[in-house]
């Protein structure tokens, strides 16, 4: 039979045919010839090229002469080979041996550039010091890719062992692949609002958490760390595109295809665990369009995670290194032992006290401790990571080690990282690919006590600690503040070194996937995972002898032990296909189901005889004991499907339709549907415009979606649940009650204290999305700017209830909505451009801004946000933007007796203020005109939100030696500076103060800002008020480093190493504000931002490293 | 690779077939660690813990705890606010002041925690009787739910007047805030009610780990009281009398053990707020009393006197510590005056600027226990809300200038000057001659029940709340005889109509 067929196949090689193409690819005209004749062609469309476009005009010919004139000037061959004709590629084409280097504009060689054929898989990688090796056919085109670069391809015409390929850097280059969830895209057919990282902005910084490295660096992206904790601990607030609700706005992350669960409070430590090193890339979805392909969770962007892999060719082995030094770049000035026991004689005299008889003769005192001093020190970090990449075409591998340590800047933190990732890839068959990710990652965090605590925070303690006082007694013990100090506050640098705390975490995040091409362009891929989060906390306050303060009836130990998983299985399917040359159609369907599972086990005991046996077991088993333990589990389970369709190049059109259900909400509420479409039109493709030498890249885009957030409504929020909590718990009362005789006990209650809200769901987001995609002069300017509106229907209110009811607690409701506004814009600019190894020069500039405003509160009322020592500060409430702080106006001082007179004779009540209120105080602003300053002339007195944000880098390089200046600001941003409180406080009570109170108001027109001393403040001149808003914006050189590689022939007798690069580099060099306390750059603290209470400071770091590549 | 091209279409075979064919199974996840009221109310645990939380309130910051000896003393003639002066405790001074705004927080949190607690009394009164349970134990629960729910609406009907009168626990948001205010009569009639069925529920006593439970007598005392306070003299008599006659109760020969941490729950407690230290700190919510630091003296002392210090609020007027006779020993168990020595040592000083906000440097001895623990805010000391030496006084009001009327007086009276309380004692004791009968037994009730958060309810029912206030030198007006409804309440429910004058 076969050879019947072969026969048939034989004579049909002679037979006649005509075919006229032009200009269409080698495949539709076998497809063609397959049709005429009922033939088969068998090939492989990448080995034999079959992408290459001919020109072909023949009548009446043999078959055979057809594919002689198809196929020979393409060197494919065929053959008649069972019932088919099978190509393949010439024997003829040699191939021929090709090496060279591959280096940046600088002449630095760039390590990890995938080198491949053009139309194969065939390829290569460069070494560490960008040479490569490959043979490849004759006349064939070489394609070099690397992030960060634009791509170039070189053809080959013959040996040679000097090709030199010089790639030019390129943030947004056209051809990059970009990240979009379940799959990439080439940037030039992004429709969506899509920006990227890559990771040689991420590992150049050295930053302790991967997300910290995105500041400035994407453009409607805000970055803020939330402390100066060492580790990264406190975390990083990423706001993608402003705030449009009241709760937790932070974006989903994905790792490697594994979206991580949220991380607790919303405080931002989701990727703290990674090492930054093994970033290749970060994308973040920004618009609903894109982001849809993960629905519910999507609202507030998605940060795409993207580790290093492994590419064919030379192995890579890299070590990079730094250490270096951390300070507090700013210390707030306080006032020293005689100043303070002035201030303080001054207040108790006005406030009609009698003097503090320590205090009662400042010029006997020295200058006493500065608490700050005593708690700061200069504080070391360092980092060292090895990795390993590389692989053949079969099978591809990265691994990586990494060791991360941080001191703190407050004495006794201190933070370290061990981190272990082995990513693989291994091509089973042609058809059958299956690879793994796995993250092992290990974490010592020695953190503050009641860190950033506004009441017994160490900052806090430390600037209002009397500086009379000393750290240690004349024996070494701590001092400990007595009567004798009118001051019962802790030692501040007791509270930094008494407490014993340990927080270990250990992370294990792994994926394996199985992906199979059944028939060319479908690719069916599973994808299981699962991300288990250990945490153990382990915190110890001992006793200390002869303590009255801490006794050791006192001394206890709590330790907790806390297991997250989440496990993850996908199935997608992924359909691509050129239809008749200008359609091109790319089909994705899809299947997730996560579970995310919580388990945790704490106790405690109090009253530790020893301090040497920090265990449980050595604590007394008294009515003290406590031991709590929690579990339970939610899922979600998604359909999902993208069709993107490309017509000629030109038009570009996209759909994404997801499905998720989620078992936090109500059987009947618990699936939601999220859509997104965008179109894109590159206008540069088009014939008026694609000759243009100015214009090189034009692109209009435009989306919409719907997706959601479910991070504010919690899981089974909508039932009504049994209270059977013993003491009143975040403001909601206690069930239990005392019975009994002798000590009594305390007897468990239960009652429901909250109705249920049964149509509870997540919130909402509504986003538009317009965008230009510019690139002018060859893309030598790149830029890009989005404008944006979202809009949050339904978010979360919480409606108070009557109590009538019975019930106290307020029920969340879908009450409220708010819209967000805003524009983000992306400028690259290569100022300067050598081939050789001249002077370049590149820029860069991020913008962003938003405008948000909550628009309505349905049935609920205006609610108070953060809360601070002083009252309610941030209160939420239709159109007043989100975070608003809420308080008096101050306007100025009281200078005389009269104006005050004045005011309090025209006052109803005969007193305009309060009976106290003296000249010196501060003049609240009557807004209702009443005569009285009570609570209805409170206002909006601040707007944490800035008018915009930016970040410029500017990277210059010449002959081995480089440098990045990386600029970074807030503009018009306020802060609620909880500091300047604290540090006011002492014109009132027994506390220190900052230096701003020696220019106190001692009488008309000494001040007009810095009020009198006066025990009691009779004035509530503390109540939150406009006095303490201060403007927050703020510039800073966020990053400097100079790099320099060494000459190869420094150290050619080191056989083993290709590449040294040396380099200083400093972070928070320089700060440019008019903002008096620590730091500006304020991120998420207890729900609010902008609110500066006593944070952890963040710090000036200068470190020195190398780059050493073997 | 056909084996694998298989294994690759199954596995996305079984992908979907999860997803569709169990989305719902799937997504079908009930809570693991908290109780929902569906699977609550089943067992006789259940019963009891749900009639635990109706008592939680008592020890709360809305009642015993904060709100009611800001209403029950400070706004009377027994007490002037005192503290800090300036904005310290700003909520206490506006009642002190009678410029209540319909915000503070003393008064709307004393209606939020009495609604709080009938909230949780009603859900005992509509689940257990389901509950398959020991029927004493259902007997009792429901009897102390009874009690529990007669005081609360006792109390917000003295304060506020006509009140929503709640019954069934309301189920969704909109159902609770559509009830009306109802008149005051009828709620009576339901305290009255339930204080009746509570009698014939409860057991007489309670011993061990149950002691502080409601009695039979701790509610036929509340019903003595309610009948007084509605003038139903008769009634308050019959049940005064029976309280005396047969709870087994009697009077402590020393008026100060009734304020003892020893001696909770004694032979003269009728009906006690628990209180337990060592569990809370800085918490007007309990389980720690808070009055031992709120009511201690001022910055007074090293050591302190009491835990880290006093806040000298609650300060004793000098009428009030007048009018307690030479020998009467409740002067000294009820205030500390200048000299006045403290257990280690110190003494109460007479230096008007000793004791800021104090100028005749009295302060409340009633609740006083000293430095407890290193927690704040936390004393163990039970706080008395029905004594059996008020049912001597109950009777001797309602049954006026008889010999049964002027021995009920006397008894108390000898029993303060440390006399026998059944000898006559010519030198303390009343008689029928005595002018205005019922004015000296209302001044005995402020003696004996001074800093017991009653002087303002009794100044109340017997018309002279605004005189005596108005002699004291504040600017009080008829309309302050109610306290303003909340106005967080009434922004939720437009129903609620406002007391007049606020």
């Amino acid at each position: 039979m076969a050879t019947a067929h072969a026969t048939r196949v034989q004579i049909v090689l002679e037979r006649k045919t005509s075919i006229k193409v032009e200009s269409q690819t080698i495949e539709s005209v076998l497809d063609q010839l397959e049709k005429q004749l009922n033939i088969k062609f068998v090939y492989s469309p990448s080995l034999i090229g079959a992408d290459r476009r001919v020109t072909l005009q023949l009548a009446d010919k043999p078959l055979t002469q057809v594919l002689n004139e198809l196929l020979a000037p393409r060197k494919i061959q065929y053959e008649v080979r069972n019932n088919s004709i099978v190509l393949s590629q010439a024997k003829s084409a040699a191939a021929v041996p090709v090496s060279g280097r591959v280096t940046q504009a600088n002449g630095e060689g760039i390590p990890g550039v995938t080198v491949v054929v053009k139309g194969t898989n065939q390829g290569t990688n460069t070494d560490a010091d960008g040479r490569f090796t490959i043979n490849v056919p004759e006349g064939s085109t070489l394609v070099f890719s690397n992030v960060g670069y634009a791509k170039q391809e070189v053809a080959i015409t013959g040996a040679t062992s000097t090709l030199a390929v010089s790639l030019r850097e390129d943030q947004q280059a056209l051809t990059e692949v970009v990240v979009v969830g379940y799959g990439t895209q080439e940037r030039q057919n992004v429709t969506g609002a899509v920006a990227s990282v890559s990771g040689r902005a991420i590992a150049a910084q050295p930053v302790t958490d991967g997300a910290q490295a995105l500041q400035g660096r994407a453009a409607g992206v805000t970055v803020t760390q939330n402390s100066g904790a060492p580790g990264g601990s406190g975390g990083t607030t990423i706001r993608v595109r402003g705030i449009t609700s009241s709760g937790n706005n932070s974006p989903l992350y994905v790792v490697d295809g594994f979206p991580l669960p949220a991380s607790a409070n919303g405080d931002g430590t989701e990727i703290n665990t990674i090492n930054p090193n093994d970033i290749e890339t970060i994308d973040v979805l920004k618009d609903a369009s894109s982001t849809a392909i993960y629905g519910l969770r999507a609202a507030n962007g998605v940060v795409i995670i993207t580790t290093k892999r492994g590419k064919a060719g030379t192995a890579n082995l890299s070590f990079d290194g730094y250490v270096g030094q951390q300070r507090v770049w700013r210390e707030i000035p306080l006032l020293n032992a005689q100043q303070f026991a002035t201030l303080n004689n001054d207040a108790r005299t006005a406030g009609g006290l009698a003097l503090i008889p320590k205090y009662a003769n400042p010029a006997s005192l020295e200058t006493g401790t500065n608490w700050l001093d005593a708690i700061f020190r200069p504080a070391r970090i360092q980092n060292y990571a090895v990795s390993a990449t590389g692989g053949s075409e079969k099978a591809r591998y990265a691994i990586s080690g990494g060791f991360f340590q941080q001191d703190g800047t407050i004495i006794n933190s201190d933070f370290k990282r061990f981190t272990i990732r082995a990513n693989g890839d291994v091509n089973l068959s042609k058809k059958f690919r299956i690879g793994n990710t796995l993250a092992l990652t290990h974490q010592e965090d020695h953190p503050l006590n009641n860190n950033n605590n506004e009441f017994s925070g160490i900052i806090q303690l430390a600037l209002q600690a009397p500086p009379t006082a000393p750290v240690y007694n004349a024996d070494g013990s701590f001092y400990e503040f007595s009567a004798a100090d009118n001051y019962g506050e802790e030692n501040p640098v007791t509270g930094a070194l008494r407490p014993i705390l340990k927080t270990n975490t250990n992370r294990v995040t792994t994926t394996f996937f199985a992906e199979v091409e059944p028939v060319q362009g479908l690719r069916i891929r599973s994808n299981v995972g699962a991300d288990l989060i250990f945490t153990q906390y382990d915190n110890f306050f001992p006793s200390i002898v002869g303590s009255s303060k801490y006794p050791a009836s006192q001394a206890s130990l709590s330790t907790g032990s806390g297991y997250n998983p989440s496990y993850l299985i996908e199935n997608t399917a992924t359909y691509n296909k050129l239809f008749a040359e200008k359609h091109n159609l790319t089909v994705l369907v899809g299947q997730s189901a996560q579970q995310f599972n919580y388990s945790y086990v704490g106790a405690g005991r109090v009253g530790y005889s020893r301090n040497d046996l920090q265990v449980l077991n050595q604590g007394p088993v008294n009515s003290l004991i406590n031991n709590n333990g929690s579990n339970g589990y939610s899922r979600l389970l998604s359909y999902f499907a993208r069709v993107n369709y490309e017509f000629a190049g030109k038009y570009l059109f996209s759909a994404i339709g997801r499905f998720d259900g989620s078992s936090a909400f109500a059987q009947e509420n618990a699936i939601g549907f999220f859509p997104g479409v965008s179109a894109g039109w590159r206008i540069s493709e088009e014939d008026f415009l694609k000759d243009n030498t100015t214009v090189s890249n034009l692109k209009l885009r435009a989306g919409y979606g719907k997706v959601g957030n479910p991070l504010n409504a919690g899981t089974f929020q909508f039932l009504s649940t049994i209270n059977s909590t013993n003491l009143n718990t975040n403001g909601v009362p206690g069930t239990a009650y005392v019975f009994g005789t002798g000590t009594q006990n305390l007897n468990t209650g239960a009652a429901p204290t909250r109705l249920n809200s049964s149509r509870l769901v997540w919130e909402n987001n509504i986003q538009y999305n317009v965008g230009v995609d510019l690139g002018l002069f060859h893309d030598r300017v790149q830029a890009t700017v989005d404008v944006y509106t979202r809009k949050s229907p339904n978010l979360i209110a919480s409606v108070p209830v009557s109590t009538v009811s019975g019930t106290f607690e307020n029920i969340n409701q879908n009450a409220a909505s708010s819209v967000n506004r805003g524009v983000d814009l992306a400028i690259t600019t290569n100022n300067f451009v050598s081939s050789g190894n001249g002077f370049t020069w590149s820029t860069t500039l991020n913008f962003s801004l938003y405008r948000n405003k909550l628009e309505s509160l349905g049935n609920g009322t205006p609610y108070f946000g953060q809360s601070s020592r002083g009252g309610n500060l941030v209160r939420y409430a239709p159109d007043t933007p989100f975070g608003s702080f809420y308080g008096y106006v101050a306007d100025g001082l009281f200078q005389t007796a009269d104006e005050l007179a004045r005011l309090n004779a025209a006052s109803p009540t005969g007193s305009y203020q309060t009976s106290g209120t003296a000249p010196g105080d501060i003049k609240f602003r009557d807004l209702n005109g009443d005569g009285v300053i009570n609570a209805s002339d409170q206002a909006y007195i601040g707007n944490p939100n800035p008018s915009f944000t930016y970040g410029l880098n500017n990277t210059f390089s010449f002959k081995g030696i480089d440098l990045n200046v990386f600029l970074q600001g807030s503009q018009g941003n306020d802060v609620y500076n909880l500091n300047r409180y604290y540090t006011e406080g002492g014109l009132y009570g027994a506390s220190n103060a900052s230096t701003l109170t020696l220019d106190r108001w001692t009488g008309p027109n000494t001040s007009n800002f810095v009020p009198r001393a006066v025990s009691g403040d009779p004035n509530q001149n503390l109540r939150i008020s406009s006095h303490y808003v201060e403007n927050g914006s703020y510039m800073r050189i966020k990053l400097v480093t100079l790099g320099y590689n060494l000459p190869k022939d420094w150290f050619s007798k080191l056989a083993a190493v290709e590449r040294i690069r040396v380099y200083v580099s400093a972070q928070n060099l320089v700060t440019f504000t008019k903002y008096k306390g620590f730091d500006p750059e304020l991120g998420n603290q207890g729900g609010s931002f902008g609110v500066d209470r006593g944070i952890y400071p963040q710090s000036r770091t200068l470190l020195a490293g190398v780059n050493l590549g073997f | 690779m056909a084996t694998i091209k298989h294994l690759g279409a199954s596995l996305l075979t079984l992908g979907l077939l999860v997803g569709t064919s169990c989305t719902k199974e799937y997504l079908d996840v009930k809570p693991t660690d908290t109780v929902t009221a569906e699977n609550f109310y089943k067992t006789q645990t259940d019963a009891i813990q749900a009639t635990n939380a109706a008592y939680s309130q008592l020890q709360q910051n809305g009642m015993f705890n904060y709100s009611l000896w800001g209403i029950g003393d400070v706004m009377s003639d027994n007490s002037f606010l005192g503290g800090g002066g300036a904005a310290d405790g700003i909520e206490f001074q506006q009642l002190d002041s009678y410029t209540i705004p319909t915000t503070n927080p003393l008064t709307t949190s004393h209606w939020q925690r009495a609604y709080l607690g009938i909230g949780e009394a009603n859900q005992v009164l509509l689940h257990v009787p389901d509950i398959t349970m020991d029927a004493t134990i259902k007997n009792r629960c429901l009897g102390e739910a009874e009690f529990l729910r007669a005081l609360y609406y006792f109390y917000l009907v003295r304060g506020f007047g006509d009140v929503p009168l709640v019954l069934t626990p309301a189920q969704t948001a909109a159902e609770a805030a559509s009830v009306t205010r109802t008149p005051t009569a009828q709620v009576y009639a339901q305290i009255v009610k339930d204080l009746t069925d509570a009698i014939t529920k409860l057991p007489t006593s309670y011993s061990g780990d149950d002691v502080g439970r409601a009695t039979k007598w701790s509610a036929t005392a509340l019903l003595a009281k309610v009948y007084l306070t509605q003038g139903d003299l008769p009634n308050a008599a019959t049940q005064a009398r029976a309280v005396i006659a047969s709870s087994g109760k009697s009077m402590w020969p020393n008026f100060a053990d009734n304020f003892k941490v020893e001696t909770e729950n004694g032979q003269e407690s009728l009906f006690e707020v628990q209180f337990k230290s060592g569990l809370s700190s800085y918490s007007t919510d309990g389980p720690g009393s808070v009055m031992n630091e709120f009511w201690g003296a001022r910055f007074y002392g090293s050591p302190y006197v009491v835990s880290s210090g006093g806040y000298g609020f609650n300060i004793p007027e000098k009428d009030l510590v007048a009018g307690y006779g030479v020998g009467d020993t409740r002067r000294a168990a009820t205030v500390f005056a200048p000299g006045d020595k403290y257990p280690d040592g110190q003494v109460q000083p007479s230096s008007p600027t000793a004791l800021p906000g104090d100028p005749l440097c009295y302060n409340v001895r009633k609740q006083y226990v000293g430095t407890v623990s290193v927690n704040n805010w936390d004393s163990p000391l039970n706080f008395p809300v029905l004594r059996l030496s008020e049912m001597y006084l109950i009777l001797a009001e309602a049954a006026g200038p008889t010999g049964e009327g002027v021995e009920a007086i006397n008894k108390v009276r000898r029993r303060a000057y440390g006399l026998a309380i059944n000898t006559p004692a010519p030198a303390v004791d009343l008689t029928a001659a005595t002018s205005n009968f019922k004015a000296a037994v209302v001044q005995e009730r402020r003696l004996e029940l001074a800093f017991e958060d009653d002087r303002w309810y009794d100044l109340k029912r017997t018309g002279t709340l605004v005189a005596t206030m108005t002699a004291q030198g504040k600017s009080i007006k008829d309309f302050n005889n109610l306290l303003p409804i909340p106005q967080s309440e009434i922004n939720v429910n437009p129903n609620l109509t406002q007391n007049p004058g606020y």
